[in-house]
């Protein structure tokens, strides 16, 4: 009878007791200890992108060190979906406690900002910027297989012929820029549409599209180095430092709205983010981003590396969207 | 672009191999790719992706040894469950499924594996050594094939498939078409509009080629038929499974080279062509195998040369996609995309130049790819004995565990139920297309294909400034003109052939 009994208790009085209490349990020692220290727990860094990509390698890059900086694991996860509206719901929808944090391209932001609507059912502005890494502005690259017959910027801009330009994201920054250089200096620019910058760089190569606009890294540096593409200008108010024979922009008297043509790592959080998290998660960032490391890397890369804070991030992708509205019509081809 | 050395890198080799690091790095990357190749919905690309960080703890003249065994052995490790149980790995061994999985039905799983790595690994070999003898003329090989070629040779493709399906050329027309109409729902690259997604988001990006495709139509459909024919049961006896078919399959690879230098270099040249890839590289090389075969009417039915063709030009890719990957540091497929960023993360920046730049580092990976596939191949062969006894498992016992290994699989490529219930469909799909004798091959074809002869048509039409000129100006272009002409002249002809020969 007492082994019955006890046999009882065993099977089902007790574990049901302890699953309830493990809950319970938990659920009110945990944000006792959130509020304590954070971060309290690993890191979600959630990556807009594809394992292999440009964004994705670059993201698992920095994890290493973006861990040693905040003190507790950081967790690469890869989510993009169909013009990334997977990702953008998944910060979205997060918990607001800071432990998710977002990697994402500021043209793919901007691109939501411009045609807002389509799949994604939400303002991405609502989203808090953490931080952007930023780079040099881009550069427009000629192809030496071109048959336009121009040397120059300034040739590029006088150009009757059609000129073949590659488009290879949502919003491409550079060619919608220059397309609507275009509209302003009356040449004739086309979008020729690739699936990714690899087959933008191909294209160039073998002369398929005539202009690639794109971050003087390290990669296309060699490029130009080999003969293969001629830089014709960079975007921005001062020459870059390893193409100081290159024009910028201003020199070419190219409206100053343009000047911000580079390339955006943003950093988002869900809404709700407590400020004090955020700051954490930034100090963290820049900590990465300085980290002797990093830095090193970025020089071997031939590719500077900056930063934006939170405040001029969101403040500068606010009036970059505002402009690109504003100029939509004139690069509509461009908004796939 | 600086002088190319092309001694092969003998020296640099050499000296690589002579450190123990160097083995220990292949033989860890080959057990990680191996592990990850086995099991469907993850390959060698998610293998990469996730160990980058890892090699940053290792010197960047030998962690590429590491990465490039990673690489080979998935390949080969992903034909491992395509043959025993009709669930590619990875998409690449899609096409091993069709004759592969026939065998180990027929109680030849041991020779079917033993052609696939023998095969594979002689594949990889064949396709360094295409690298090595072609790295001089590289560029231009690599520079022969833009958008419009790249039409013209899918286009090829598509019109010999009906000749060469089941019973009804009808209804081979009618799979590629099918397949080709599944592949373009989502959002057109082109034009940025979605299409049949029926308003949903999950739709909004394809039906994915791993679990629509490879678990679904391959897998799932295999599953069905067993439920639904029970006397169709993989069950064979443990005695046909004997070392002799380890043999029987090993020479007999060795006593095909024409097959199998045939499937290399299709591997390796499709390889070196940016986007084209493994999937496509493996059904250009089953069907041109198949064309060239005095008995056509054998193959989907356990013919050991649907075997040798897919594996030794799936494995042969990764030579070729490093022509294009290590010459000009534009990725030759996914993979590379990938061993490039690791490249950028070691500072080394990927373009022209970098074979002189960095020859340990290059050739690493290229005798890295090399050496992998021949310990993964070994792995397979002595494993192969066991792996092969899976087969005898009572399909009472096999059903519910590849099932819940289909179900997984799909689960994990996303974490999204949605891919389950998308395989399920496609799984249903692949049990009435083989019930109706409508063909997995035709259908497979199409919803591969379909995407890149769409993007390439809209690309040749852009570059050529919206002027159909573009299509045929290039040398390249013309003879591929020329080809798609005589396939559609002397089809019916072959087809003919191929009947009389099933009839006799």
């Amino acid at each position: 009878m007492e082994k019955k009994w006890i046999a009882r208790l065993l099977s089902g009085i007790v574990p049901v007791s302890v699953l309830t209490a493990l809950p319970l349990l938990i659920a009110f020692t945990q944000p006792a200890q959130a509020a304590e220290t954070f971060p309290s727990k690993s890191i979600k860094f959630t990556i807009c992108g594809s394992a292999g990509d440009a964004f994705d390698s670059v993201g698992r890059a920095i994890s290493p060190t973006l861990a040693k900086k905040l003190g507790v694991s950081v967790l690469p996860v890869d989510i993009k979906g169909p013009m990334n509206v997977d990702f953008f719901n998944a910060i979205r929808e997060a918990a607001p406690d800071g432990h998710t944090l977002g990697f994402v391209g500021g043209w793919e932001w901007l691109y939501y900002l411009v045609k807002p609507g389509g799949p994604l059912k939400f303002d991405v502005a609502t989203l808090p910027l953490v931080l952007a890494m930023t780079t040099y502005p881009d550069c427009v690259f000629l192809s030496a297989k071109s048959k336009l017959g121009i040397k120059t910027a300034q040739e590029l801009m006088s150009c009757k012929l059609p000129i073949r330009v590659a488009d290879y994201s949502g919003l491409t920054p550079g060619a919608v820029a220059l397309k609507i250089v275009s509209k302003d200096k009356g040449f004739d620019l086309r979008p020729v549409v690739l699936n990714s910058f690899s087959e933008a760089n191909m294209a160039t190569i073998r002369g398929d599209v005539d202009i690639l606009t794109a971050t003087p890294s390290g990669t296309l540096l060699k490029y130009v180095r080999s003969g293969d593409y001629s830089p014709l200008f960079v975007w921005g108010k001062e020459r870059f430092v390893n193409l100081p024979n290159t024009p910028c922009s201003r020199e070419l008297g190219i409206s100053q709205d343009l000047e911000g043509v580079m390339l955006r790592r943003l950093f988002p959080v869900p809404p709700g983010v407590p400020k004090d998290r955020i700051a954490k998660l930034s100090e963290g960032i820049k900590a990465t981003l300085t980290d002797p490391g990093v830095v090193a890397w970025a020089k071997k890369a031939e590719q500077p590396l900056t930063y934006e804070t939170a405040e001029e991030c969101t403040e500068r992708m606010a009036s970059l969207g505002e402009f690109y509205r504003k100029r939509s019509a004139d690069f509509q081809e461009f908004l796939k | 672009m600086g002088r190319i050395p092309v001694s092969g890198g003998v020296g640099v080799t050499l000296d690589a191999f002579l450190n123990p690091e160097v083995w220990m790095l292949i033989g860890a990357g080959s057990a990680v790719g191996y592990l990850f190749g086995i099991l469907p919905g993850l390959d060698g690309l998610i293998a990469l992706a996730l160990f980058a960080p890892v090699g940053l703890y290792l010197k960047a003249d030998v962690a590429f040894y590491f990465f490039a065994a990673m690489l080979g052995a998935a390949t080969f490790a992903g034909s491992v469950p395509a043959i025993l149980f009709s669930i590619p790995g990875t998409p690449f061994s899609l096409v091993t499924t069709f004759d592969g999985f026939t065998m180990s039905r027929q109680g030849r799983a041991m020779e079917a594996l033993a052609i696939s790595a023998v095969a594979s690994a002689l594949g990889a070999f064949i396709s360094v050594g295409f690298l090595i003898l072609s790295l001089p003329a590289a560029r231009q090989i690599v520079m022969l094939f833009g958008p419009a070629e790249k039409f013209w040779l899918v286009l090829c493709a598509f019109v010999i498939v009906p000749f060469l399906g089941g019973a009804d050329w009808l209804k081979g027309l009618v799979s590629v078409t099918l397949g080709v109409v599944l592949a373009s729902i989502g959002r057109s690259v082109v034009t940025g509009q979605f299409r049949y997604t029926f308003g949903t988001t999950y739709l909004g990006g394809g039906l994915g080629i791993i679990p629509f495709l490879a678990i679904g139509v391959f897998a799932i459909s295999v599953i069905l038929r067993m439920m639904s024919t029970p006397q169709q049961a993989i069950a064979v006896s443990a005695a046909k499974l004997e070392r002799r078919q380890m043999w029987t399959g090993a020479l007999y690879v060795l006593r095909r080279p024409v097959a199998l230098i045939r499937g290399s270099l299709i591997g390796a040249v499709v390889g070196a062509i940016p986007g084209l890839g493994g999937v496509t590289a493996s059904f250009l090389s089953y069907l041109a195998a198949r064309a060239s075969s005095k008995t056509p009417e054998k193959f989907g039915k356990g013919n050991p040369d649907g075997v040798l063709a897919p594996e030794s030009a799936n494995n042969a890719v990764q030579g070729g996609a490093a022509i294009t990957s290590l010459l000009l540091g534009i990725p030759g497929s996914l993979e590379w995309a990938v061993v490039l960023g690791i490249m950028v993360m070691y500072g080394i920046m990927p373009g022209p130049a970098l074979l002189t730049e960095y020859p340990d580092v290059v050739w690493g990976i290229i005798w890295g790819i090399a050496i992998s596939n021949a310990i993964a191949s070994s792995i397979g062969l002595l494993a192969g004995a066991q792996l092969a006894r899976l087969t005898a498992i009572k399909p009472l016992y096999i059903v519910p565990i590849v099932f819940i290994t289909c179900m997984v699989g799909a689960y994990l490529i996303n974490n999204s139920v949605w891919d389950c219930m998308i395989a399920l469909i496609g799984g249903l799909l692949g049990y009435f297309i083989h019930k109706m004798d409508y063909g997995h091959l035709p259908f497979a074809m199409g919803f591969i294909l379909g995407p890149y002869i769409e993007t390439n048509f809209y690309l040749a039409f852009q570059v050529g400034y919206h002027r159909f000129s573009g299509f045929f100006t290039s040398p390249a272009s013309i003879i591929l003109i020329i080809s798609c002409i005589a396939i559609v002249a002397l089809g019916p002809r072959l087809r003919r052939r191929l009947m009389r020969d099933v009839s006799k």
